[in-house]
């Protein structure tokens, strides 16, 4: 299976860019279908691509009777077919097996019979692809983008291949324009490509990649690494989980923006979120945001809601008309998006309840913390109160990315028990961590590099690193890039015996 | 244009950043296998008369520059330790792009051993120019790891590049990988000492067959030499083998001589080599530098009087093994004085056996085992340090 870090996409990547580039504009897209399917091939089971074939052509029809048929029931029909028969695949694929392992959990309770669990080899991006195309067909429902008819061209928006790996999910109306239009080489524009996709490997081969190391070691056996041990492994997850992630973005934005198309940020410097409901807002955006319009304001649109919101107002006041159906329209998200991440109830409590509960409970005890904070005399706009607040949503999302990370629910709660049950603060001056994996030069790499990402995180809160490193001098940047590259090469864990080349969110 | 230049400037100077920094990091492993081959392809073209080719039995037995000097043989010893005998042909192959020998030496030891350690194929093929044979070459000896190991097939792509494998010794980078390499072929001195006894020398009673995908290996090997118009020996150094080795060897010499192939068994020619038990062996497999020097004389004479390669000495355009000889001279005088002053502990300790536990430093055993003396000698061979 071919990794975006790796030798053979970099050969595969550049021979592309090259092609793309020689070729007339009009064939442009052409190419990208054919580098897209070369890719699908040698990084999935190519027999998986008749799922995504199967998807296309769904696409394809439901798009063609919505463009023939406006406003009539016909196109309602051929949306909610089309929507259903995506995502039927897409629960097929992922869900059948959580599906029927609760069967099977409710048969032994009952003596009924059990269900021998499915297995189904899924294609490369299926959540992403899916979730774009179910994103699409609504938009054309709704009038906010053009029905496609043409099979190439939805096949190019559902398999283009540097969403394949992570996506982000994209919308048609902010793709169509660039993916099927002619590009002119832009020198300034290939270079930010490249300079990005070097930080994203950056990111990806020399921090994850050790951060993981540690991880692994400490999560492969909570009793033995008990108390501050699964403490230091749950802050440098959310290390090893946003250098990975946002490190293959970095990587798949840089190489589309090689191409000439601009996909979609999923990431804004999450870590300086101040809550965890800005944090949702900054990491995996594009998630958020599918989540948001296509989910939650079609819920709460609803005339089921609308109506549960006019009989509360009755009952209970605004304020309870206002904020039940809300939260309850979030509560159908978030379980959705612990569903997205995957069929286990570890997802549904961890990445969905826990951060809804985190979300509805801020905004609940909202009050009591202004009070608390004019009690106190706390003054809300310094560096450290900032600082406090960023700290407290990184903890949050530690303990629910706990829950992602650990084989089980069961699992993270025994490791939630385990972190308190020992007092073992020396681990941090004793060179105890320097035996989890990583030497102790590795351990200082490690640092060094989540140092070097905070500076950088800090300078793109104010602008575009890139930009602002486009304004120096010649030879300091070129200090930077040469040096760039020269830590990846020298510090990066990659060759044999490494296995850091595949990306934790790959698996959706 | 501008653009065109800048990128081109940028590419040289990414280049040589990246090439200084593999050039620290290239592995330099104790059997100075990255010199034997960079000093190899910087031979001028069809320039030696003779190849040394095989494990660390040919590599610490054969220095070709004090060939040179002997009797003007220009030769090379294109060996690194614990090469596979699968990597013979390739390597030949790789020879002959280049040179013309008149005769290869092979030493055979390997044929006793069908495992394959991967860190061996490496010594070799890292240090390999890429070409198709370069990629022979590592399926050639990765077909024997995979038919002999019993463990899963090796990936070969990963033999492809080394920079992967290399790269993570920045933890380990010191000023010596910072400095250049001797030049003496891929010549190293060893001279700690092991005192053998004449009863360690055993005849060869003992017959084991060899691995039949060794057999394979010969059979290839020699369909191929068969095509050259150079001579091919088949040397066996002098040695104390063990029982199994024993055994294993006899096979291999029996079947080299019923494939009419020559063979020539140092072990029985060790007083006309002039080896000594006590002073010219490092371990019980292999001499140390002043045995190597002995051998490489007895070979280089044997060389030209069985096969009549030339005295070039003198010649143009073979400052390369002079260079060689000079530099190991030179640093092997350091050392010389250590030796004299061991073979002197050695005299006075008449029935000891001693093994070296360092550069310059011993540890006397008596008759029984029991450990009576260490022993440290400085640069000019004063002892330094005596326990007991």
């Amino acid at each position: 299976m071919m990794s975006i870090t790796s030798l053979q996409f970099v050969v595969l990547f550049l021979v592309s860019v090259g092609i793309y580039y020689l070729i007339p504009g009009r064939l442009q897209w052409y190419a990208l279908i054919a580098f897209s399917a070369y890719f699908f091939c040698v990084s999935s089971k190519p027999v998986t691509g008749l799922y995504l074939a199967a998807s296309i052509l769904i696409t394809t029809a439901v798009s063609t009777v919505m463009k023939k048929n406006r406003e009539g029931r016909g196109a309602k029909a051929a949306l909610i077919a089309g929507i259903l028969a995506n995502l039927g695949i897409l629960a097929l694929l992922k869900y059948s097996g959580f599906f029927v392992s609760n069967l099977n959990a409710a048969g032994r309770l009952l003596g009924g019979p059990q269900i021998p669990m499915p297995s189904f080899a899924s294609p490369l991006g299926v959540s992403f692809y899916t979730f774009s195309i179910v994103g699409y067909l609504l938009d054309c429902y709704w009038g906010i983008t053009e029905p496609e008819t043409n099979l190439l061209k939805n096949a190019l928006f559902a398999g283009y291949y540097p969403l394949l790996t992570s996506g982000p999910i994209v919308r048609h109306k902010d793709l169509k324009d660039q993916l099927y239009a002619a590009h002119r080489f832009d020198w300034e524009r290939v270079t930010f490509g490249l300079q990005r996709i070097f930080w994203g490997i950056f990111k990806k081969l020399v921090i994850s990649a050790r951060a993981g190391v540690i991880v692994d070691t400490v999560y492969s056996d909570t009793e033995a690494y008990p108390g501050l041990y699964i403490w230091v492994a749950a802050l440098l997850f959310m290390v090893q989980l946003y250098t990975d992630f946002s490190g293959c973005m970095d990587i798949i934005i840089g190489a589309s923006e090689c191409y000439g198309i601009i996909l979609p940020e999923n990431f804004r410097t999450p870590f300086f979120s101040r809550s965890v409901q800005e944090y949702w807002q900054r990491w995996h955006i594009t998630l958020g945001l599918w989540m948001k319009d296509y989910l939650m304001y079609p819920i709460l649109r609803s005339r089921a809601f609308r109506n549960m919101g006019k009989s509360l107002k009755k009952s209970l006041g605004k304020k309870a008309a206002r904020q039940i159906p809300t939260y309850l329209g979030m509560l159908i998200l978030w379980i959705v998006i612990g569903l997205w991440h995957g069929g286990a109830w570890k997802y549904i409590l961890g990445e969905g309840m826990w951060f809804f509960a985190c979300i509805v409970l801020g905004q609940l005890m909202e009050p009591v913390f202004k009070k608390w904070i004019a009690a106190l005399h706390i003054n809300t706009e310094t560096f450290s109160w900032h600082l406090f607040q960023s700290a407290r949503v990184y903890l949050l999302v530690c303990i629910g990315n706990l829950f992602f990370r650990l084989n089980s629910f069961r699992e993270a709660l025994k490791a939630m028990r385990l972190s308190v049950s020992r007092f073992n603060p020396w681990i941090l001056f004793d060179g105890s961590l320097d035996q989890l994996g990583l030497s102790d030069k590795n351990v200082r790499v490690l640092f060094a590099g989540i140092l070097v990402l905070l500076v950088v995180s800090a300078l793109q809160e104010k602008e575009s690193v890139r930009k602002m490193i486009a304004r120096q001098n010649l030879v300091f940047r070129w200090i930077l890039y040469v040096g760039l590259i020269w830590l990846i090469v020298v510090f990066g864990m990659y060759g044999p015996g490494y296995d850091a080349a595949s990306f934790i969110y790959q698996q959706f | 244009m501008r653009k065109i230049i800048s990128v081109i400037a940028f590419l040289a100077v990414l280049s040589g950043t990246m090439g200084k920094t593999f050039d620290v990091l290239w592995e330099r492993d104790d059997g100075f296998s990255r010199e034997v081959y960079e000093q190899f392809y910087d031979l001028p073209r069809n320039s030696v008369d003779a190849v040394v080719i095989g494990p660390s039995a040919a590599r610490e037995y054969y220095f070709a520059g004090e060939a040179f000097h002997h009797n003007g043989v220009v030769s090379y010893n294109l060996s690194t330790s614990g090469q596979p005998f699968s990597a013979i042909l390739p390597l030949i192959k790789e020879v002959e792009k280049t040179q013309d020998p008149s005769v290869y030496l092979i030493e055979f030891r390997e044929l006793e051993e069908d495992s394959v350690n991967l860190g061996d194929v490496r010594k070799i093929t890292d240090n390999m120019k890429w070409s198709r044979n370069r990629i022979d070459t590592i399926n050639s000896m990765l077909d024997q790891y995979d038919a002999t190991s019993g463990e899963a097939p090796v990936e070969r792509k990963d033999y492809y590049t080394s920079f992967g494998v290399y790269h993570n010794r920045w933890e380990d980078v010191n000023a010596a990988d910072f400095g250049e390499s001797e030049q003496w072929m891929g010549f190293g001195i060893y001279n700690s000492i092991i005192t053998m006894t004449p009863e360690d020398l055993k005849p060869f009673d003992e017959y084991y067959d060899i691995d039949p995908y060794l057999l394979g290996e010969l059979d290839r090997l020699i369909s191929y030499t068969d095509t050259l118009d150079a001579k091919i020996v088949f040397v066996l150094m002098p040695a104390f083998f063990h029982s199994d080795s024993r055994g294993l060897l006899n096979c291999a010499m029996q079947q080299l001589q019923a494939r009419g192939q020559e063979v020539l068994f140092l072990n029985p020619h060790m007083g006309d080599i002039g080896l000594s038990m006590d002073v010219d062996f490092r371990e019980e497999e292999h001499v140390n530098t002043y045995g190597s020097i002995k051998v490489t004389n007895f070979l280089a004479d044997y060389l030209q009087q069985q096969y009549g390669l030339p005295d070039r000495r003198g010649g143009n355009g073979l400052e390369k093994w002079t260079n060689a000889y000079e530099g190991f001279r030179k640093a092997i005088l350091k050392r010389t004085s250590v030796l004299a002053a061991y073979e002197e502990l050695g005299t006075l300790l008449d029935t000891c056996r001693f093994e070296s536990t360092g550069e310059r430093t011993f540890d006397v055993y008596d008759e029984n085992g029991a450990l009576l003396d260490h022993a440290a000698f400085d640069e000019n061979g004063k002892r330094i340090e005596q326990v007991q």
